[in-house]
Parts: C-alpha cells; structure tokens; sequence
C-alpha cells in the first residue's frame, strides 16, 4: 500500500510555502499586523507539514513497505533497525526530504524564538527561509519523489538493502550532523539578506545569529570530523582524510564558515568589517548548497550524468541565483554598511584577524579549484583530469601553517596597536620555545613539513598557555583568588574569549596528529601460520586463523601477534575477512568486507587489514600500517568541541542586569 | 486512497487551515510598536554592557592601551545613558 | 601611503602570491605526476600514452580475473570500454568490491600490452552515500503478479 499521506503532506506543505510568500508579501506591502501573524502560522503549518512527511517515509522504511521504490532500494527484510531509519537519507530523494526537514524544524524553531522580537527584520527572514524551502519542496514533490511507487506489475518481496559499509554506527550519525551544519547557515544568511533589505547594521541581529552560527559550525565540525573518523576505522586505506569532492564539499563551507565566527567577533566589537562579513556568510550558504548539489548530483563522477539526472542543472541554476542575487542586493546597499573607522596598524588584533580571514578564503578557494578543475577540464578540453591528494596536501599545507602561525599571533597583539617592547615582551618566550623544538628535532633528523608542525604546534601552544597565564593574574590581581579557582572563574565569566582559546588548543593537537603523516609506514604480504615479517620496528607473526558463520555473514578471523623488533611482545590484533551475502548461489552478488583491527596508542597505530584468505594452503594475506600521532586528531577533536561548546553556552543574566 | 486516509488527511488540512486563518478573523491591528522598542533597547544595553567587561578584560590582561580603554568606556557608557533615557521615555 | 590602502595593497599581496603559488603547483612537474593525472580511453591509450602515467577506467570483464596461485596479491584481469579492451596487472590489496562486472578506475602505466596499474579504485569507492539505481537497476527479489 502507498502512504498517500506522506505525498500529499508534501504537496500540502508546498501550498502552504506559497502561500506564506504572499501573506507576508501582502504584510509588507499593506502594513496590516493580521497579515504577519497569519504569514508566521503559514510558515509554521509548511513547516509542520515536511516534517511529518519525512516521520511518515521514515516509519514506511521501518515497516519495510517494499510497495515504495525508495524503501525497497535502501532497506531488506534483513537490514537492521537502526540502518532501516539511518536508510532515510542513504539515497537521493530521501536525503533531499531530510535536507528539508531540518530546515523545516529549524524554521519552527527561528519563528517561534522571535516572534516578539525583530520586527522588522523577521518577515524578510521568514520570507529567504521559505523560498530555500520552496527550492526542496520543488525537488521532492517534483524531480525526486521520496514516495514513488515501485513498478506496478511486480510485488517486490524483499528490498536491495544498505551497503554493509554504511552498517556502522558513526556513519549512522555523520550525515545528520553534516546536514544539520549544511542547513543551518540558512539561518544567519536569512538575517544577513534581511538586514540587507532593512539597512539595519546595527549589531543587534549580529548577536541574534552568533549562537545559530556557532551551533552549526560546531554540527559540520563534528560531521566532517566523523567522516574521518569512519573513513579511518571502516574504509581500511589507513588515512582519514583523502580530499575526495565529498569530502572537500564539506570543508569548504567549514572554512569560510570558521573566517565568518571569527570576524563577526569584529563586528561585534568594532563594529568594523560588516561588508567582509556579508560576503562571508552569503559564500558560505551557498558553498553548502554546492555541497549538497556535489554529493548529490553525480557532476564529480562525470559532466554526463551531471546533464542526466535532471537534479544538477536545477541545484546549478539555485546557486547562481542565490549568488547574483545576494551580492547585488549587497553592492545596492554597501554604502549603509561602510565603516569610517580603518584599520591603523598591522601589529594589531584587527588586522590579524583581517589576515586570519584572507588566509581562510584562500584556503577555501584552492580547495575549489582541485575539486571543480576535472569538471572544467572536461568540459572545456575534453580530456578527464583527475586531481589528486599529493595536489591537495602540497597546495594546502603551507597556507595551514600560515593560519596555525595566525592563531598563535592573534591573541597576542593589542587592539588597534601594538608597541615595540610589549611585541617583544609577547613572542620572546613561544620564540624560543619554536626554536628549542626545532633543534631537537634537527637532532633527530626529522626535517621538513612535519619539523614546521611541530614547532609552530608549540609556539602556538605556547602563546595559549601564557594568555591562560596573563588572565589568571589579572584576577588574582584584582579579586585575591587562588590559582585554580582563578582559572576556572576565568573561563566562566569569559566563556566565548576562552572557549575559543580552548578550540585553538584543539587545532594546535589536531596538526600534531597531521604531522605523523610524514612517517606512515607501510607493507603488505602473504603469510603462512607461523610466520613473521617486518614493518618498520615491528615483528608481525600470523598466530592462528579461525572461520565463524555469523547471521548475516561468514567471518575469517585471523589473530597476529605484534612484537617489538626487539621480541618483545606488544598487543594482539584480530582482523577480520567477511562474506556478507555469503549464502547467495551467485558468487558476484557475495559481498567481501575487510574488517580492521587497530592496536591504538598516542604514540602511534598499528593499523592491520586482512586482504585475503586462502583457505586451502592456510595463507592469510594482510597489510599492515605504523601511523604515528593519529590518535592526537581526535584528541584535539575533542578539546575544539568542548571549547566551542563552553564559547556558545548561555551566559546567565541576574535580574539586576536586564533592568 | 482509502477513506481512513482520506479522513486524516482531511482532518490535518482543514485545523491546519483554521490555524492559519484564526488572526485573520480578528478586527485589522497595527504593529505592536512600543514594547517592541523597550525590548530592542534593553538587548542593546545588554550587548553594551557586556562590551564593558570585554574592554575591561582586554586591558587588564594587556591587549587595550589606558587612553584607549578610558575613551571606549566613557563612549559605552554614553550610549548606556541616552539608551535608559530612550527606555523611561517609552515606558512611561 | 594612507593606512586603507596600505591593507588593501597587502591584501592584494596576499592573493597574488596565492595565486602564483596555486599556478606553480598546478603545473610544476615533479610533484605533478602523482596529483594530476589525465584520464584516457584505451583507443588513445595505445596509441598516444605508453609510458606515460594515466589513469583508466572501465568494467571488468565477466571472468577474467585471474589470482596467482602462489601470491594472492597478484592479479590479472581483462579492462573493458565497449568493445576495446586491455590487459591489467595489479597486485596490491584490492578492495572489497572488486569482483566481476564492476565498474573500476586504474592508474598507471601501459608498457608492452600490459597495463601495469599501482592505483585501483572501484567506483562507488568515495560514494557510498550516492544514488545507485543507475548501476543496479531493481536486482532485488521480484514475485511476478
């Protein structure tokens, strides 16, 4: 049985977006308050009605109505129930659905928070919002239906099911976050449109969407960091990051979305840079639209299927639309938003973070041109191009240790002008701390990319530890507290100075773990019970292997026991070979999975991959990596989440206060 | 389409409908204008207030020269006054 | 100089040498063997690439794959583009989709009528989470009415 209701939920959401459109068009023009408050439900009721559209395909995949051409191609009678849900936006049409949900909830979420606040900006937030919906209402009620029939003149009894790579918990909730990061940015674009539209540059809307902005930065963080993760704990290629198009349609939104939290800060303060800002944002909505068109539309694998699956052109076109317009409408409006006030100095916080902004753009833009240089290339010269990681990493690495260098030099420079001595006052110390770092590392003969690294790591370290220091004494100072309680006042009355002083130090960990990289070892053979090869340091000695028949796989098992080279034993790893499908009388459809066993520490992983078995002769094949650092990427992870978490934390007013 | 779904569906149009309509009902009302104005002024005494104590922070650590400091404080707090004025005006 | 020019002038540095950079690494030789390789058919790989670092891509033929015996690793299977096709050697880990019939991308270097690949993806590798009802067009269990 098809689920009418979810259909026409759609259609009836549609209608209500129209609608919305027109009541408060009317609103505007006519001035009657009747008509916004109709105009707000209208918007609420268009809302609504996506989202329970999307509860409703969602519970048709639980229940696994193969009668849905959608749910058939993404879940089987086998699929567990948590991939049955996380099916929902495994494909096309059901992740456009998904896109449009979370809007949906983060409009409901938008009016109901203002409406007795903004008003004259809200009907114009109101207004952008919805027509970003009508965009994907169009696309799921027209181009793409989540509800499409299967065909009529067979019953299907049991569904395609989900790739058994996607049958993993992290890859459950890397999407969601990356979805609720991608869509999120409508929110401050809408206010950035509207202020537009009003000519309101005051800061009062800037403070309004600096936590939205926060938020959903700190969403397509973890959901670019989860990526990773999965990409390194279930793709067994040994990296976690590859500069695939996906994966750089996720970044780059993340980069000016990172140079946009910045400078807003001197918005806020400065009240400078509100064009550079309006540029920011409106690029970086639009980069998550092109994030969603990259992943989506098929225009990476080649400019054919591009032209051929009928979704390219229409997200192409919503693009250019999105950019010509906004930028227009901030060139008519510029002069309302220029600032009398210049910078005056280049040793100054203004003008590093002015830099800091460049540099991120820059950034964003080499990204853009390895991901979009095979599309051009093919399209103009018609010979396929494709750019590689080793084109990324040379291209982006000096521009990252620009930008670690900037956020170590940033906090130290004074507002508006730093003098001579306290320049020298500042940098001496994380100077000589790069320098100490430098010389050890010569001493060990490690050169290079990673030495840069690491010695900025530290000077950068150094710089956060010593603003830590500067704050503390300026409270023990003046209120007489110990250094402990000190500390943590300190980061709770400043909570967005320190929180971001908190992420920096999670960036700084992060590079430690990018620097690693440079000393990935890696080999690959056969081995028979008994044996032992080298990598690296490491003996590895094939121990045992085992077979099991598991629900829906059959399993090889294989126990390799590491040692030192010096014969010390270190740790056991059991990788595993997998069947999926194993039962299929077609040897074809049976699916191979390789599952990884990792052996983690902060120093290095010892990563092992059991490429394949032959039973007969007892050879297990494996290939083995050292990764050193790794596991600092994640560590780093976490201190950039939880000083982002402390930076947007509601600050809670006493009463006195909003008197 | 069977009629326990077409019931629903008609259900779910017809209350969303007369959601959206309600305000409509009502005699043509203008903009709530004052209290919006209040509210407005008192974020942005917040948002100036809270600048204050950044100014403060920022020179007690060393990043804000003296004169600097002492001529944005006095600027903020300025604004704070001709905002309470601005606020006794449209409460009273 | 004023002090707004002076930034935009810097500014403007900043980009230049950018852009400069960006143009080096794009086209500078030695790295740019390994990051940017052109794609090619087997028609023009025959003809006008031997020797020459390409990438390939195309079906693997039903049945010709080929393991060594002696060293799983090792693997010969037969590439094909419509009707051409070509010879290629492989022996590194494959991945797990590799299997007959599947759509892959090779890269390396054609010399003596082999294709001596070191890079081998199978399509979907960086998609998963992309639309594949073009490759699989209802390969499910379907009861006839």
């Amino acid at each position: 049985m098809i689920p009418v209701a979810g259909a026409v939920s759609l259609n009836l959401s549609l209608a209500f977006a129209i609608l919305t459109l027109f009541a408060i068009g009317f609103y505007i023009r006519y001035n009657d308050f009747r008509l916004f408050l109709t105009g707000q439900r209208l918007s609420l009721a268009s809302s609504g009605l996506s989202v329970i559209s999307t509860i409703i395909l969602t519970n048709e995949l639980i229940l696994g109505n193969f009668d849905l051409d959608y749910v058939a191609h993404y879940t089987s009678n086998e699929t567990p129930l948590l991939y049955k849900i996380t099916a929902l936006w495994a494909g096309q049409s059901g992740s456009m659905l998904f896109w449009l949900a979370i809007l949906s909830i983060y409009a409901i979420i938008v009016v109901l928070q203002n409406r007795k606040e903004h008003h004259l900006l809200m009907p114009w937030v109101i207004i952008v919002i919805t027509i970003v919906q009508l965009f994907f209402l169009g696309m799921t009620n027209f181009v793409t239906n989540p509800f499409e029939p299967t065909n009529a003149d067979f019953i299907v009894m049991n569904g395609n099911g989900l790739n058994p790579l996607l049958q993993n918990p992290t890859m459950a909730i890397h999407p969601p976050m990356l979805y609720l990061g991608y869509v999120g940015f409508t929110i401050p674009f809408a206010f950035a449109i509207a202020a537009l539209i009003k000519k309101d540059a005051s800061s009062l809307w800037i403070k309004t969407i600096r936590r939205w902005t926060l938020v959903t930065w700190l969403f397509l963080g973890i959901g670019i960091i989860l990526g990773g993760w999965w990409a390194y704990l279930e793709l067994g290629w040994g990296g976690y990051w590859a500069w695939d198009p996906v994966e750089n349609a996720s970044f780059m939104p993340w980069l000016t979305g990172t140079a946009f939290v910045h400078s807003i800060i001197i918005q806020e303060k400065k009240n400078m840079l509100k064009i550079w800002n309006m540029i920011l944002i409106i690029l970086t909505f639009t980069l998550c639209i092109f994030g969603t068109f990259l992943t989506r539309s098929g225009v990476m694998s080649s400019v054919h299927s591009f032209t051929a699956s009928g979704l390219g052109p229409l997200f192409f076109g919503f693009v250019i639309l999105i950019l010509i317009v906004s930028y227009s409408l901030l060139y008519v409006r510029r002069k309302h938003f220029q600032t009398e006030k210049q910078l005056e100095s280049f040793t100054s916080r203004e003008s590093g973070f002015l830099f800091n902004n460049v540099v991120f753009v820059v950034m964003c833009f080499a990204v853009f041109w390895g991901t979009i240089f095979p599309v051009i290339s093919e399209a103009v010269r018609g010979t396929k191009i494709t750019v590689g990681a080793p084109f990324f990493n040379q291209i982006n690495i000096p521009i990252g240790l620009i930008l670690l260098f900037l956020t170590g030099v940033g906090p130290l420079l004074a507002w508006r002008n730093t003098s001579k001595e306290s320049l020298i006052k500042n940098f001496t110390f994380p100077l000589i701390v790069a320098f100490i770092i430098v010389g050890l590392l010569l001493a060990l003969d490690i050169t290079g990319n990673a030495m840069m690294t690491l010695s900025l790591s530290g000077f950068v370290f150094t710089t956060i530890v010593i603003e830590f220091w500067r704050g503390i004494r300026a409270r023990t100072r003046k209120f007489d507290e110990s250094i402990i309680s000190a500390f943590i006042k300190l980061i709770q009355k400043n909570r967005s100075r320190y929180g971001g002083y908190i992420s920096h130090l999670g960036i700084v960990l992060m590079f430690v773990g990018f620097s690693g990289h440079a000393f990935d070892i890696e080999d690959e053979w056969g081995l028979q019970i008994g044996a032992k090869e080298t990598v690296g340091n490491y003996e590895i000695e094939l121990d045992a292997l085992s077979e099991e028949e598991r629900p829906n796989h059959y399993a090889y098992i294989a126990n390799l026991n590491i040692y030192t080279s010096g014969g010390e034993f270190v740790t056991d790893l059991h990788p595993e070979k997998r069947i999926y499908f194993h039962r299929d009388p077609n040897p074809d459809k049976r699916q191979p999975h390789s599952e990884l066993d990792i052996y983690s520490t902060i120093v290095r992983d010892i990563y092992s991959i059991f490429t394949g078995v032959d039973p007969k002769n007892q050879v297990g094949y494996f290939k083995i990596m050292i990764n050193p650092l790794v596991q600092w990427v994640w560590i780093g992870s976490y201190f950039l989440i939880i000083g982002t978490v402390i930076a947007m934390w509601p600050v809670k007013r006493g009463k006195n206060e909003l008197e | 389409m069977n009629w326990n779904d077409a019931i629903l569906i008609f259900i779910i149009f017809v209350s969303m409908a007369w959601y959206v309509i309600q305000p409509m009902m009502g005699s043509p009302i203008s903009k709530p204008s004052n209290d919006e104005n209040v509210n407005a002024y008192t974020r942005q005494k917040i948002i100036l207030m809270d600048q204050i104590k950044e100014l403060e922070m920022d020179y007690e650590i060393g990043t804000l020269n003296k004169n600097d400091f002492i001529q944005q404080r006095n600027q903020f707090k300025r604004d704070i006054s001709t905002l309470l004025q601005k606020i006794k005006s449209q409460t009273s | 100089m004023n002090s707004k020019n002076k930034f935009i002038f810097a500014v403007s540095g900043v980009i230049l040498v950018f852009v400069i950079w960006v143009y080096w690494v794009s086209t500078s030789p030695s790295e740019g063997a390994k990051s940017m390789v052109t794609f090619v058919t087997i028609d023009n790989l025959i003809d006008d690439y031997e020797n020459e670092r390409v990438r390939l891509g195309g079906r693997i033929q039903d049945g010709s794959i080929q393991i060594s015996k002696s060293n799983l690793l090792d693997v010969h299977f037969m590439l094909d583009q419509g009707d051409e096709s070509v010879k290629v050697h492989y022996s590194k880990t494959r991945p797990d989709l590799f299997k007959n019939g599947v759509e892959v991308i090779v890269e390396g270097v054609y010399t003596g009528g082999i294709f001596k690949a070191d890079m081998l993806q199978t399509k979907c590798a960086s998609r998963y989470e992309g639309d594949l009802r073009d490759e699989s067009e209802y390969s499910m269990e379907e009861v006839e009415i």
